[in-house]
């Protein structure tokens, strides 16, 4: 679980902690997916600082380093058919797919 | 048909003593499926009498790669639900391994070899149905044989195999245009031979001998050109490695001969990734 401040939660994150108001009352459960709304909501209720999230697969170490070998992977593949928009659009889906699997 | 063996071809598989032989089993299932009049308990009583292959076909048979909702038990049982064509090629494609047994390790990794091939075999399926086959095991079996030119290379032409090796390394180039550099001839010609040689179908071994240049494949483009797409999606996705770091550009002719227009390499790509991680039972064999 990592402490987030209420500017820096970003949509997709996932809260570990339920979100309260001032009075103790549940704005929003954990488990719950940040969303816009739901930021919103959050920051309009005032007061409330931070949030805790579940730690984000993007600050894994190791998972950063894989996406970076699956990126330079894919770079030493098709840099050289850059003016072909076959393998550009094959290139773009694969590493959008191995990423996601990261 | 053009004939694929080059003179090339055939001064370098001379120098090959005793080329692997097409598993006996296999042959007979051949001879077999030629008779019309063959019954599924005739088959199922000649892959009953090898228990491990006996064991293999069940193994993937009930594996998610085929989907089956209820367990199927005997080899008779899988011949009557799956067909005659789809457990011809499960045994084709469960012995294949044991006729090319994995060999110590040095550069050209085997495991990494098997799993290009299979991922290959995974997407030639789903690329196959998308063009509108209806044979979905052949091509299978055509993507996870479709380099077996480099396992006769390096088993039996290792110091000419490891001159390649080197020369991807160096040039850092696809393994194909490192095997013109060296030898003259490639794994795809010597592939197509070696199955000319177990007369497998026409449109196998040209698909086999022309997978990285369909234009030639004249009688059987389409078909080959299958097996060529289906190689790059492998690459693409990263799964497994076929000696080299580099990806064909997709044919202009295979394209076309396919009739996809780039959005639908989004589904076939989506498809075949998860098409690989079922088509994975395959490596348990190695």
């Amino acid at each position: 679980m990592i402490r987030v401040r209420i500017e820096a939660a970003q949509e997709g994150m996932v809260l570990a902690r339920n979100v309260t108001d001032a009075a103790g009352g549940i704005l929003v459960r954990e488990g719950t997916a940040l969303t816009k709304p739901i930021l919103d909501k959050i920051r309009e209720a005032g007061g409330i600082d931070e949030v805790f999230v579940v730690p984000s697969p993007l600050s894994d170490p190791e998972k950063v380093a894989r996406r970076q070998e699956i990126e330079a992977r894919a770079r030493r593949m098709f840099d050289e058919h850059a003016s072909d928009p076959i393998m550009q659009e094959l290139a773009r889906v694969s590493v959008e797919i191995l990423a996601r699997r990261v | 048909m053009t004939t694929p063996t080059s003179d090339q071809v055939k001064a370098l598989v001379s120098r090959i003593p005793g080329l692997p032989t097409l598993p006996v089993i296999v042959q007979k299932l051949n001879d077999m499926m030629l008779n019309p009049r063959t019954t599924a308990k005739e088959v199922g009583r000649l892959i009953s009498s090898d228990p491990a292959l006996s064991a293999k076909i069940l193994k993937i048979v009930n594996s998610s790669f085929y989907g089956f909702p209820s367990r199927i038990t005997t080899v008779t049982h899988a011949i009557v639900i799956l067909g005659f064509n789809t457990v011809k090629s499960v045994v084709l494609s469960s012995t294949v391994f044991d006729v090319f047994k994995s060999k110590g390790e040095n550069e050209f990794k085997r495991e990494e070899f098997w799993k290009h091939s299979v991922g290959c075999g995974a997407a030639c399926r789903v690329i196959a149905r998308e063009a509108g086959f209806s044979a979905l095991e052949d091509f299978f079996i055509a993507g996870l044989m479709h380099d077996v030119g480099k396992i006769i290379l390096d088993q039996y032409l290792h110091d000419d195999f490891q001159k390649v090796l080197a020369t991807v390394k160096r040039d850092d180039c696809l393994f194909l245009e490192a095997e013109k550099k060296v030898l003259a001839v490639t794994h795809a010609e010597i592939g197509g031979w070696l199955f000319q040689n177990w007369k497998l179908s026409k449109g196998l071994v040209q698909a086999v001998t022309y997978h990285h240049n369909p234009s030639l494949a004249d009688d059987a483009l389409k078909i080959t050109s299958v097996i060529h797409l289906g190689d790059i999606v492998c690459r693409a996705l990263q799964c497994g490695s076929g000696g080299d770091a580099k990806i064909p550009r997709v044919s202009p002719a295979a394209w076309d001969a396919l009739g996809f227009t780039p959005p639908k390499l989004e589904s076939i790509l989506r498809e075949t990734d998860q098409e690989i991680e079922k088509a994975k039972v395959f490596l348990d064999f190695l």
